[in-house]
């Protein structure tokens, strides 16, 4: 009777390894197709893992609690209904039929192969789309491709205007005290996340569009270090002088102001 | 279990010498021995039952007795009676054991004889044990009632009453043989002028066990649910049955289907020993209703619709 349980043993480990292993290839490939329509909506990622792992739990408690025997009939017909019977059985002792019917499942059990039972191209399609999708949301986030679920939804109730009127506090969580600012004078939409998003400056009367790119944002810490040392003039520059009789006049130098023509074009690029 | 089936094959085999053709009768009588209960056999007159029955018993040396049932059959004539017994001067009463004190009782046209008498066998058939007056004597094991009963010929018969007739654990159908056989049989019956003899090749012993053997012969869980849901359907399919048969079916169908799978030399019950043996378990322990006798329907197609309903 020993060696009958340890064969019922061993079918059950060997299904339940399967299924384990066929669950979790599932369960990537859930997280990675979740991840993919995350990533095209800028959602966050991590949300991924809560239809992953439901399905495998759900998934591998239903497969675990189904009768295994009953695949190893179908695919194996000179055991159908013998197995079954052998298992239901195998605890009736001193009877001499049962031990025949058990010996003969063991001898027949020793031609089964697990190897039947796993769909290996099917996890091979499923192992290679894990990869095309993987290799597809790497693209995506380098790139910086997504859909703006805003624009979209104008886009479907037809709304031309610009952006709406948003409010944020700033300060307290309450919202009690802090500067409600008119984001709408700043010319730009509320956000909390500044990258990649266009953001809207003014300066003066001119509209500038900034787009900071993260990925091509470079620090090169050899060039970052202490502060110099700068010894400052105690002698003031000529052009600044006081005079009480002359009205003040902007006397900016003209190397002065291209400067500072040039430093916003720079910031432009 | 190759020698079992071996030893069924040879049981036939000998059975065979002597009556012609009616195999899957000899099958079925052999169910109900192995299932150490009783069958009824009905069938037209000249189709070899008793003879069947006379073989079967022969081949196991068993006790045989014929009952020939007439309206005029009284209780008595079957339990035995008292009867007076002088010795040496003195009366006093010993009991005659009737024919039914035997291990293979056959009782021809039970259906002729009166209510009283067919429930004198009730004891008998389910106890194994007969009362007169206030004495009750056990039946030797092993015991067996086949009873026989003529289809048409029924003015002035006394059909069984339901509590009878579900005593009987298989009723067989006993049908015309082909040409072939009957061939075979004029030409053993009419031709030759030895008759044929069969030898004993069991006793009470190996019958007892093979008895207990049918017990132990195991089946599938999902296999005894099916036979429950089975006669379970006897009792809810309205629409065509009158009257299901009771839990009793439960238990012989389950015995019926390990017996045939003892006889094929299997160690496990199969789903066809179910679908074989339901039609003889469950023919006699259903009535039809009037919408199904009106379409011509016969109860082996009422129990051929539930076969399928509960596959």
């Amino acid at each position: 009777m020993k060696d009958f349980v340890n064969v019922i043993k061993e079918i059950d480990f060997s299904f339940n390894n399967l299924i384990l292993f066929t669950n979790l290839i599932n369960a990537i490939l859930i997280f990675l197709v979740c991840a993919l329509v995350l990533t095209l909506f800028r959602g966050n990622i991590f949300y991924s893992f809560v239809p992953a792992a439901l399905y495998f739990g759900v998934s591998t408690a239903i497969k675990f609690s189904r009768k295994h025997y009953l695949d190893i009939e179908r695919e194996y017909p000179t055991l159908f209904e013998k197995l079954r019977t052998a298992i239901d059985n195998y605890k009736d002792e001193d009877n001499p039929i049962v031990d025949d019917l058990k010996k003969e499942v063991s001898r027949n059990l020793k031609h089964v192969a697990i190897g039947t039972f796993f769909a290996s191209k099917a996890v091979s399609y499923k192992i290679l789309s894990s990869i095309i999708i993987s290799f597809l949301i790497l693209f995506l986030a380098v790139n910086n491709i997504f859909i703006d679920f805003d624009k979209l939804l104008e886009g479907l109730n037809g709304n031309g205007e610009g952006p709406e009127k948003y409010s944020y506090l700033t300060g307290n969580e309450t919202g009690d005290e802090g500067a409600v600012m008119d984001v709408r004078a700043a010319g730009g939409i509320a956000s909390e996340d500044i990258y990649g998003e266009q953001m809207v400056a003014q300066l003066g009367r001119d509209r500038l569009d900034l787009v900071i790119k993260p990925s091509s944002y470079e620090v090169n810490l050899r060039d970052v270090g202490d502060a110099e040392r700068m010894d400052f003039l105690d002698v003031f520059p000529d052009e600044i002088f006081s005079s009480s009789s002359e009205s003040y006049d902007e006397n900016i130098p003209k190397e002065q102001q291209e400067l500072v023509r040039n430093y916003f074009e720079k910031i432009t690029q | 279990m190759k020698n079992y089936k071996n030893t069924f094959d040879t049981l036939m085999k000998e059975v065979g010498k002597v009556v012609v053709g009616q195999t899957e009768i000899i099958e079925q009588i052999m169910v109900s021995i192995l299932c150490d209960s009783n069958a009824l056999l009905e069938g037209y007159p000249g189709l070899a039952k008793t003879l069947a029955v006379k073989t079967i018993s022969e081949l196991f040396d068993l006790e045989f007795s014929r009952i020939q049932s007439t309206p005029d059959l009284m209780p008595s004539d079957i339990t035995g009676t008292y009867i007076i017994e002088e010795n040496d001067g003195k009366r006093k009463f010993k009991f005659q054991p009737g024919p039914v004190f035997a291990n293979i009782v056959l009782v021809d046209e039970i259906n002729r004889a009166t209510p009283k008498t067919q429930s004198a066998l009730l004891e008998s058939m389910q106890e194994k044990q007969v009362t007169v007056g206030s004495e009750t004597f056990n039946l030797e094991k092993p015991f067996f009632v086949l009873a026989t009963q003529n289809p048409i010929e029924q003015e002035g018969t006394y059909p069984l009453p339901e509590a009878q007739s579900d005593r009987f654990l298989i009723k067989i159908n006993v049908g015309y043989p082909s040409i072939d056989e009957e061939k075979e049989i004029v030409n053993k019956y009419a031709m030759e002028k030895k008759e044929p003899k069969v030898r004993k090749l069991l006793n009470k012993n190996h019958i007892i066990a093979l008895q207990a053997f049918t017990r132990q012969m195991p089946i599938a869980n999902d296999l005894k649910n099916r036979v429950v849901k089975i006669v379970n359907a006897t009792r809810t399919k309205k629409d065509i049955i009158q009257y299901g048969a009771s839990p009793r079916a439960s238990i012989g169908l389950i015995m019926a289907a390990k017996a045939k799978a003892l006889i094929k030399g299997r160690n496990h019950v199969k789903s066809e020993d179910i679908e074989t043996m339901a039609y003889p378990v469950l023919r006699h322990r259903i009535i039809l209703n009037f919408e199904a006798e009106r379409k011509g329907m016969s109860v082996d197609d009422a129990i051929t619709e539930i076969l399928k309903k509960t596959k």
